[in-house]
């Protein structure tokens, strides 16, 4: 039974707190992500977990065992924790080529030398080194280290992976099937990974749950990718969760209007927040159509770039700017392409209220 | 289920107080002794005795001389430094890279040596130069006196200005270049530049490489020994020495020498914040790291006439010392003209395997530098992995205490030895090899800190940690970790401390016995009696040892690099 369950766990570096009451629960066998932006925490929460940091407060347990108890600070070693870790700086060995770095968790765990030769082998084929055994780590490039590291991580096959940030220096390539092997391995040996990012596609393509991380160390969500994606809990999970559109909007009348009184064009029906100025509406660029002059809410195209399939549109709202996406074939077959300038109108397919205040910790 | 740990007294704290011991017993308290003998008589402070002790007329005029050559050294030495770094990194000069090393070449050669070396060229009576000249030109007088303060500053200089240069040479490379191409593309000329603004930037770095020789110059006892004495020029170490020495031991001496090296201490404590100060005040203008291409100054019609004058400058001051070592160490009697008839390598075989002070003097040295290696290296090693590495409490205090080693100088070390064992504390290794062995650790330990602290840096924390989270434990981890990745480091660190030891002069003067001579000793005092061949050999020894060590260290150096 792998699973991580941290209960209301601080810590502080001298006066800085980087988290506070936090907890978390990852199911065995599930693959968890940790999104958050930079210096957020996440690093800190995985050393945790790992064992090389003592929580202040709090306890976290793996599978039955109480590994660690802020009251009483006391903690099971990181080498009796049965994990796999994969560090965000690589930590490859310098001194050790890529087959001794992979082989040493074996060598410790004393396995025998003919598997141990083998299960290394397959190791470096599934992570694509092969023909890199001997080479040293700095005759490698940033990529394969993180390589490395990972391999190090998979060969004794832990029931438990914690990964920080482990396919940031990969092309997009690789890293697309970096991260199909990451999930193939977790479905066909059970593992239970903890994966720590601050990409959210990689989060959204992977994992069987998403826990949205805000800059003070505060869980803001935890749910499937899909959910997350549909029903944002607030600003702050929305915009981070890729390019964004975010209006100021007053509710008067019962109808939602812009600052110089331009509705917001959206064509549904929905129920309306309360009365009163302060008010965001979000939307993805996804979410924007774009209609002929004459339909919809009347806009005008500000800018206009494109970008192969796709054709980028910077819109005038009512005074705000807006951005959205368009497929450049479909525009083309069906209304033509708008140029800088051009008169347009505006639909929505969805969006999502947000209470105002909430933008200045966003 | 594994078992649950509790942080409290383990392996950390006793790491953290064996490295405390080391430090205070070898360092800390003869520093303290030494200030608490000066300062207190019979248990109570006494600051009006300081002042007179500091008064006497000897100690006042030591006081003064240092102060002089130090100054004088310092400024000389600043100069060519400078000139020879802004050579070598920032003009067009021909062979640069080959010239940095040979620039540095002086670090290898004991300076009191050199400073014998000079005294048979120079001596107003004998030296050779000074006798070929007479003789070419006909005149009554020597043109040369190496026996007074210009000497002894020109010999200090030759030996210390690598210390400047190399501070400016790192800065000049690291030295970002547009700040200079932005003054060029405003009109500039080159020259106004490097006037203007490349001077100013090398500031700190040419000021904190200054203050080391003044440090350095303050402390040095050799040169001033070898050259003062015929005209009456002693400074601190010296008359420290010879207080120490002609007293066989009396409190009055002993108390105006532990004067007299608290005035040391304090002076090289203040040196070195005031190098700190500099240095942090310097690091913003100058991007770390990266290394760019900078503009090279174009020398034109200088480049030449330059390049000879380097090439002679190296012929004189390292070419001709060492060559008239050596061939002085072939004659029979000293004064006799160096012709092929007059020299063999007698001096040489007798000094090797007859004469039992030599032989007991080389064999001293190379244990004394073994023992002393091989200690201050494993300890260096563990000191420095408490403080690079450790979160332990009480830290705070070994930091200050590694801080130590950097800032006390030799003679110091040598007298608060003797005033710590010599029975003191129960135990008396007056007049012992162990004595000297102690000292050495105390004065080489910063060596071993400086090259182990930088090899442990390079060894991120998650490097351990990964081998942590593979299933090893911490001592496994360290085992197979941190020790080959730190080898390289404590490698260094016991050549640091090995060839300087062979070489030893400052300290083991003070504490030798009739059995315990160092080569060092060996060669002043054989000197001092006018054995002038025999210690011109055991000179030439000393040297081929020194600078075999040297090229060992190369070897492996340029193997782990290629
Ligand atoms: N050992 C430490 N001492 C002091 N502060 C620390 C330490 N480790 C982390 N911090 C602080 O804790 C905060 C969180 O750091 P952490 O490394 O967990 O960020 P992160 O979320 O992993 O960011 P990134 O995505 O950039 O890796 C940062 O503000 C950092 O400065
Ligand atoms: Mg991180």
């Amino acid at each position: 039974m792998a699973t991580i369950e941290v209960k209301n766990v601080a810590k502080k570096y001298g006066k800085k707190t980087v988290l506070e009451k936090l907890s978390l629960t990852v199911k065995d066998g599930e693959c968890f992500t940790l999104l958050g932006p930079s210096g957020c925490g996440k690093t800190v929460l995985l050393r945790l977990i790992a064992g090389f940091e003592v929580p202040d407060e709090g306890t976290i347990s793996i599978g039955e065992d109480l590994v660690a108890d802020g009251s009483s600070r006391r903690i099971i070693a990181p080498n009796e924790r049965g994990l796999g870790v994969v560090f965000q700086d690589y930590a490859v060995w310098p001194h050790k080529n890529v087959y001794q770095n992979i082989a040493y968790p074996l060598e410790l765990a004393k396995v025998p030398a003919e598997e141990l030769k083998k299960r290394v082998m397959d190791t470096v084929h599934l992570v694509g080194l092969t023909n890199l055994e001997k080479r040293l780590p700095s005759e490698l490039s940033g990529g394969q280290q993180q390589r490395v590291a990972l391999a190090r991580a998979l060969v004794a096959r832990p029931a438990l992976l914690l990964l920080d940030e482990p396919l940031c220096n990969l092309d997009a390539n690789l890293r697309e099937e970096m991260r199909f092997e990451i999930k193939m391995l977790q479905r066909n040996l059970g593992v239970t990974i903890l994966y720590v990012t601050h990409d959210q596609e990689v989060a959204l393509a992977i994992s069987d749950r998403v826990g949205i991380m805000d800059e003070k160390g505060t869980i803001r969500q935890i749910a499937s990718p899909e959910e997350i994606f549909e029903h944002p809990v607030d600003e702050f999970v929305f915009r981070f969760m890729g390019v964004t559109n975010i209006l100021d909007v007053r509710i008067e009348g019962g109808k939602a209007l812009l600052a110089d009184g331009t509705p917001v064009p959206w064509l549904k029906d929905g129920e309306l927040p309360a009365e009163g100025t302060k008010w965001h509406v979000g939307f993805r660029p996804s979410d924007v159509m774009l209609l002929p002059a004459g339909e919809g809410v009347p806009s005008a195209i500000r800018r206009a770039s494109f970008l192969g399939a796709m054709t980028e549109y910077r819109l005038d709202l009512g005074g705000q700017e807006i951005r959205t996406e368009v497929d450049t074939l479909t525009m083309h077959m069906d209304s033509g392409l708008f140029k800088e300038g051009d008169p347009c109108g505006i639909g929505l397919r969805q969006i999502h209220w947000f209470p105002a205040e909430e933008k200045e910790d966003a | 289920m594994p078992v649950m740990k509790r942080r409290s007294f383990g392996v950390p704290e006793m790491l953290l107080f064996l490295s405390v011991a080391i430090l205070v017993i070898v360092v800390a308290v003869p520093v303290l002794l030494i200030l608490y003998t000066s300062f207190f008589v019979d248990g109570h402070f006494n600051a009006g005795q300081v002042m007179s002790i500091l008064s006497e007329p000897d100690i006042y005029e030591a006081l003064l001389n240092s102060l002089f050559i130090a100054s004088g050294t310092c400024i000389m030495s600043t100069f060519i430094g400078t000139l020879f770094a802004w050579l070598v990194v920032r003009t067009d000069l021909p062979y640069k890279g080959f010239m940095k090393t040979l620039f540095l070449v002086p670090f290898m050669l004991p300076s009191f040596i050199g400073a014998i070396a000079w005294k048979m060229l120079l001596s107003p009576r004998s030296g050779y130069i000074n006798i070929l000249l007479m003789d070419l030109f006909n005149l009554e007088e020597p043109v040369f006196d190496i026996y007074g303060y210009g000497g002894i500053m020109a010999i200090e200089t030759m030996y210390l200005f690598p210390f400047v240069f190399i501070q400016v040479c790192g800065a000049l490379e690291r030295m970002d270049p547009t700040l200079e191409e932005s003054a060029r593309i405003s009109g500039a000329s080159l020259l106004t530049i490097t006037r203007k603004i490349t001077l100013p930037l090398m500031a700190p770095s040419i000021m904190s490489g200054a203050l080391l020789i003044v440090l350095y110059s303050m402390a040095h006892f050799g040169t001033v020994a070898v050259l003062g004495m015929e005209n009456g020029i002693f400074n601190i170490p010296v008359l420290i020495y010879e207080k120490i020495h002609q007293s066989a031991g009396s409190f009055d001496s002993i108390r105006a020498g532990t004067v007299m090296a608290a005035v040391l201490i304090v002076s090289a404590a203040f040196i070195i914040w005031l190098q700190n100060k500099v240095l942090s005040r310097g690091r913003y203008q100058i991007i770390a790291g990266k290394s760019f291409r900078p503009m090279e100054v174009k020398l034109r019609g200088l480049r030449i006439p330059l390049f000879i004058f380097c090439l002679a400058y190296i012929g004189f001051t390292i070419v001709l010392p060492t060559v008239t070592i050596f061939l002085v160490g072939g004659l029979s009697t000293y004064g006799v003209d160096i012709t092929w008839e007059n020299l063999s390598l007698d001096n040489y075989k007798f000094i090797l395997f007859e004469w039992d002070l030599t032989r007991d003097a080389i064999w001293n040295s190379v244990s004394l530098g073994l023992g002393a290696a091989v200690i201050t290296m494993f300890a260096g090693v563990m000191i420095s992995y408490v403080i690079v590495k450790m979160q332990v409490r009480g830290k705070g205090i070994l930091e200050f205490l590694g801080m130590l080693p950097f800032s006390v100088p030799g003679s110091v070390i040598a007298l608060g030895v003797i005033l710590a064992w010599s029975g003191k504390f129960g135990i008396n290794l007056y007049n012992t090899v162990w004595i000297i062995l102690v000292s050495y650790i105390a004065r080489y330990m910063a060596f071993s800190l400086k090259a182990n602290s930088a090899a442990l840096e390079q060894v991120h924390d998650s490097l351990v940690e990964a081998a942590r989270a593979c299933g090893a434990g911490m001592g496994q981890a360290l085992k197979d970790i941190v020790l080959p990745l730190v080898r390289p480091g404590m490698f260094a660190a016991f050549f640091l401390i090995f060839l300087p030891a062979m070489r030893e002069l400052t300290v083991s003067i003070m504490l030798y016995a009739p059995t315990t001579r160092t080569i060092g000793v060996a060669i002043y005092t054989l000197n001092e009696d006018g054995e002038t061949v025999l210690s011109a050999a055991l000179a030439g020894i000393a040297l081929i040892i020194i600078v075999t060590g040297q090229s060992v260290i190369k070897y492996f150096q340029n193997r782990k690099a290629g």
